[in-house]
């Protein structure tokens, strides 16, 4: 028993980090997938695909069926999917715990708040990833073959992508939210009026935001885009891409920043 | 001294509420009791020990290591909470299983250690079944599996006798026992005082926020000056030694036994009764078969410190 708890010791950091970051990846996994709130997540997985079998009745053939899947894409997987899926999966990845009152037995770990952060973090990606890149990759071909339009599968990857920079942008922002608000619900409703309303901004306050950069890089514009785009030119594919990235990662540093400051205090919340 | 659990002039405030103030301590390996009233303090105490919350002033270090180095300081730490809330889904061995995993245990080695703590603490047989199912004792049991599971140096237990039947209680005061024995720290709150003192070789008294004594009961004791010392004497000449007492000039009280052959003698000043009654004996020539202290438990030094607000004052 001296044995293995030496071995701990000596193990080089970043070894040490790495496990007991997989170690957190596979705990909070198997509670993503494992909780009450998967049901919501998979419902919202799957409206994209009963809005599909819908829509693709009465949906135009040809290149205006691409359009025609842009404006469900943009409509419902990133603006329904995407945005509530994220907010339910990452805003629970810390407040979840504080509410359960069990988030103690991270903080009681000797494992670093950044390395507890990141990995629930990661966490909540592979499996938002997981699904909606899924849904994703699952609307596409099919509404392309009910409405008889020839597949495209670099159109479908590109589709798959800015579904995964969604999951990655949008679950930053709501993990740094669970960390700062006791009650998410009110900035996530808060966000969802920007991001919806973001189209009416003069277009330098536009790139605040995650839709923005998402829709920018849409094979064909979005609704809005077509009616409103014209006055703001879209960022270049690289801007957005990086764009997001960096958003992602400043918003995961301050949860880090939050959660390394974190008391546990249960009676206040 | 590194072994030590040293308090640097902590104080810790919930806005305007206090937690504890001006706490300065030094407490060395072994079991200690942590009493008081509801929100005298030992629940932030505990929380300051074990880094779940930071002082507002002053300076907390386990063992010379400060809980700014998780990795270090969490290695040394176990805690049993007063919170009763558990991660969603987990059965009680896949609860300690990925918490040592997330310590940095390989699998066969978490497991290991799993398995040893269960059995410490008797739930093998439960461990598979669904924490959420558990009875009150068994999710204090593993409570406690889970912060003994890696062997921490310090144990921190705040209420951990709470919804456990007596002969659990009896189990889970020798696991105390043998952890203090081995050189750890084993910091117990309790509201059951007699097993408080049973168990524990220092005692820290603490009330609305403060510390007002810390020591062995008998130490504390010694140090009151004006703590009523409650004396027993057993003699056939109890009724004959108890018309004497007075003359002493130390007894405030004297109370015959119910058997007539002893008495119980309320002092002040323990060491200058002694003193005075042994002349007196010798020279009255009294037959004594006993004699000593009646009260240096706990419970009477909290009754006079907290109950009677003598600390306070």
């Amino acid at each position: 028993m001296e044995q293995t708890r030496t071995a701990v010791l000596d193990a080089p950091r970043w070894a040490l980090r790495a496990r007991q970051a997989m170690a957190v990846v596979g705990v909070e996994l198997r509670k993503i997938l494992g909780g009450k709130r998967i049901v919501t997540v998979a419902l919202l997985a799957g409206l994209p695909v009963m809005v599909v079998f819908l829509v693709a009745i009465e949906a135009p053939t040809g290149a205006e069926a691409q359009r025609y899947f842009g404006n469900i894409y943009s409509v419902v997987v990133l603006g329904a999917t995407v945005f509530f899926g994220c907010a339910l999966v990452f805003t629970h990845l810390f407040r979840g715990e504080i509410l359960r009152r069990s988030l103690h037995f991270y903080l009681l770990a000797p494992i670093r708040r950044e390395v507890l952060t990141v990995a629930k973090y990661v966490a909540g990606l592979l499996a938002a990833c997981a699904l909606f890149g899924g849904v994703t990759v699952l609307v596409h071909p099919m509404f392309m073959g009910i409405v008889g339009a020839g597949l495209s599968v670099a159109e479908m990857l590109q589709y798959l992508g800015i579904t995964l920079l969604g999951c990655t942008a949008y679950g930053a922002v709501f993990l740094l939210f669970g960390t700062l608000f006791r009650n998410p619900i009110l900035p996530v409703a808060g966000l969802l009026g920007w991001e919806a309303l973001n189209f009416l901004l003069p277009s330098g306050i536009r790139v605040a935001s995650v839709s923005y950069h998402l829709k920018s890089l849409l094979p064909v514009p979005g609704p809005i885009e077509q009616t409103f785009g014209g006055a703001a030119q879209p960022p270049a594919a690289a801007t957005a891409v990086l764009s997001l990235l960096i958003l992602s990662a400043v918003a995961v540093a301050l949860a880090c920043y939050r959660v390394r400051r974190m008391e546990i205090r249960y009676t206040d919340d | 001294m590194n072994d030590v659990i040293r308090f640097e002039g902590v104080s810790r405030f919930y806005g305007d509420v206090l937690g504890v103030n001006r706490v300065d301590l030094e407490l060395e390996p072994g079991i200690i009791g942590l009493v008081g009233p509801n929100g005298a303090g030992k629940s932030t105490l505990m929380n300051l020990i074990t880094g779940l919350v930071r002082p507002s002033r002053g300076k907390v270090t386990v063992r010379g290591v400060a809980p700014d180095d998780p990795e270090a300081f969490f290695r040394r730490i176990g805690y049993c909470t007063q919170y009763d809330g558990f991660p969603l889904g987990m059965t009680g061995r896949r609860l300690l299983v990925s918490l040592l995993r997330v310590h940095g245990f390989e699998p066969e080695s978490a497991n290991e250690l799993a398995n040893a703590a269960l059995d410490r603490v008797g739930m093998t047989e439960a461990a598979d079944r669904p924490v959420d199912a558990y009875s009150k004792g068994m999710r204090q049991r593993i409570k406690l599996a889970q912060a003994i599971c890696h062997e921490p140096q310090v144990l921190v237990l705040d209420e951990p006798l709470n919804g456990l039947d007596p002969q659990a209680r009896a189990e889970v005061t020798e696991i105390f026992r043998e952890r203090g024995a081995a050189g750890a720290h084993v910091l117990v709150s309790s509201h059951i005082l007699h097993e408080v003192d049973a168990i524990s070789d220092r005692v820290v008294f603490l009330d609305n926020g403060y510390v007002i004594a810390e020591g062995d009961a008998p130490g504390i004791k010694g140090e009151l000056k004006q703590y009523p010392m409650q004396v027993f004497v057993r003699s056939e000449q109890a009724p004959g030694i108890a018309s004497r007492l007075f003359d002493l000039g130390q007894v405030t009280e004297v109370r015959l036994h119910d058997d007539g052959a002893g008495l119980f003698a309320r002092t002040p000043d323990a060491d200058g009764f002694f003193l005075a009654f042994n002349k007196l004996a010798i020279t009255e020539g009294w037959r004594i078969d006993s004699m000593g202290t009646a009260d240096e438990t706990v419970e009477a030094i909290y009754n006079y410190l907290v109950v009677d607000g003598a600390g306070s004052s």
